[in-house]
């Protein structure tokens, strides 16, 4: 199985009610999973030719999950609120306002529309404008402008209305 | 403001004149080839030369062209263009805000990949943190790249460097100049900046909508057109080459350039490019100053991991993944 196919698996879970699926082919066994906040768990390499004794150790075998190999579990998840929050989809920098002096894209309190701009994640000089994917009340900004952020942590905390 | 997606009737006479540099074409055989009328077709060639083209006419033989303007005109971007698809769809202005900001509403719509927005001068070019990027009319090519790769957000940063190292390649094409890369992106020559990137994407949590590249090229800038606060650390390519280059030219290379690498990547993934950044940085192994908006601190860099990261060793000796900020 290539990551091609990985990719037409996910984007067939993505149009469906199905959140999670495990397949098991050529001793290659993939499980994928939907996030909480509906988020697809990022496609991830497969090592092409696996060992076949190390297929027999559950630990080994090339599953992808929430914290794909290579990229360590961020600290933050540990502490992740309950209720919907906003992760962040990549390692970066966040900013809390479109430059320096602006004002804020959101802060607590303020309900947020569906689709609405709440932050931005800047990596390598690529800005990426974060939108809430539900309508809601933000009731916490986890985290503060210019901070380091790592992939999945927890930006906000947004309880639906 | 022109703007067109496919060759106008404008651009078609203009096709038709080039195929016959040695003499003239008729305005009857032109209003027969394209199915209007010889007033239109007239009408079209003055256009043409309010634009900037030297045509000659005569009543007996026709037209004929003498001469094409250096204007970014989507006639004479395509003209000569080797590409597959980038710059195939062209939005060109002669004024524009910023080209980013266009080209990631176009994105939203149903504009191909490798569309590009580009224009003669921005009156609100970006750089980072909403920073100023300074575009004056004819002297450089601002312009962005509409790109929709298959990718995670966090591997489309890749592109960020595959965008970089098309640059260096093509100016070493073209001009025969040198560049390096100031991590991650900018595009360095004699120790002062002639070129930048700057990337916005749309992005699902998981998914990669459309992205624009933005890229603006100091091409013919003298010194006196940079200001007192950037005089020191900016220049451009005709200072550095003692000529000036032709931005139409460079700028057929630089998107050929893009293309082929970026097709590389899809095909082959990145790591083969952190390999060739490493050998065009101006970075690595040197100390470096960080400064974010939230922290500043001084270290040597020492590598880049395999998403890009520079890896700075701090006077702790603490490994620190630098993501974002000023480095000088």
């Amino acid at each position: 199985m290539n990551t091609k196919e990985i990719k037409e698996i996910i984007d067939l879970l993505k149009g469906s009610d199905v959140s999670e699926i495990e397949i098991e082919h050529d001793g290659v066994k993939i499980h994928i999973k939907k996030g909480s906040s509906g988020a697809i768990i990022t496609p991830v390499m497969v090592p092409q030719a696996v060992a076949p004794a190390a297929m027999a150790q559950p630990g080994h075998s090339p599953i992808i999950t929430q914290a794909p190999a290579g990229v360590p579990a961020p600290a933050a998840e540990a502490a992740k609120p309950a209720g919907n929050t906003i992760n962040s989809p990549m390692v970066g920098t966040f900013y809390k306002a479109p430059a320096p002096d602006a004002a804020p894209f959101v802060k607590e309190g303020d309900i947020v529309k569906e689709g609405q701009t709440v932050c931005v994640i800047e990596a390598m000089k690529l800005m990426n404008e974060i939108k809430s994917e539900i309508k809601g009340k933000v009731t916490k900004v986890m985290v503060e402008n210019g901070q380091a952020v790592d992939f999945g942590q927890a930006l906000f905390v947004i309880e639906p209305v | 403001m022109n703007k067109r997606k496919v060759p106008g009737t404008a651009e078609k006479i203009l096709i038709f004149l080039r195929a016959e540099k040695s003499g003239y074409v008729s305005g009857e055989a032109l209003s027969r080839k394209l199915l209007v009328t010889r007033t239109a077709v007239w009408k079209h060639v003055h256009a043409l030369v309010k634009q900037g083209y030297s045509i000659g006419s005569s009543t007996r033989l026709g037209y004929r062209l003498t001469g094409s303007p250096d204007r970014l005109l989507a006639a004479e971007i395509r003209e000569g263009l080797l590409t597959k698809y980038l710059g195939k769809e062209l939005y060109c202005y002669d004024e524009i805000g910023s080209t980013n900001e266009t080209a990631m509403k176009l994105a939203g719509t149903n504009t191909e990949e490798g569309a590009v927005v580009i224009a003669e001068k921005q009156n609100s070019g970006k750089g980072r943190l909403n920073r100023k990027w300074l575009s004056p009319a004819g002297a450089g090519l601002w312009f962005s790249v509409i790109l929709r790769p298959r990718i995670a957000p966090r591997q489309a940063t890749d592109l960020t460097f595959v965008a970089g190292l098309a640059l260096v390649q093509a100016l070493h094409n073209f001009t025969g100049l040198e560049a390096g890369l100031k991590w991650p992106n900018d595009i360095f020559l004699d120790g002062k900046k002639v070129c930048g990137i700057l990337t916005e994407i749309n992005a699902g949590p998981d998914l990669v909508r459309h992205m624009a590249l933005g890229i603006g090229i100091n091409v013919n800038m003298s010194k006196a057109a940079f200001p007192a606060e950037i005089k020191d650390s900016a220049t451009s390519l005709s200072l550095a080459a003692g000529r000036e280059i032709s931005r139409l030219g460079l700028l057929k290379e630089v998107l050929g350039q893009l293309e082929e690498k970026y097709e590389l990547y899809k095909r082959d993934g990145f790591s083969s490019f952190i390999a060739e950044w490493k050998k065009r940085s101006v970075t690595l192994n040197k100390r470096v100053r960080i400064k974010g908006l939230a922290e500043e601190y001084e270290g040597f860099a020492v590598d880049i991991n395999k998403d890009g990261g520079l890896v700075v060793r701090l006077d702790s000796g603490e490994l620190k993944k630098v993501y974002s900020g000023d480095v000088t």
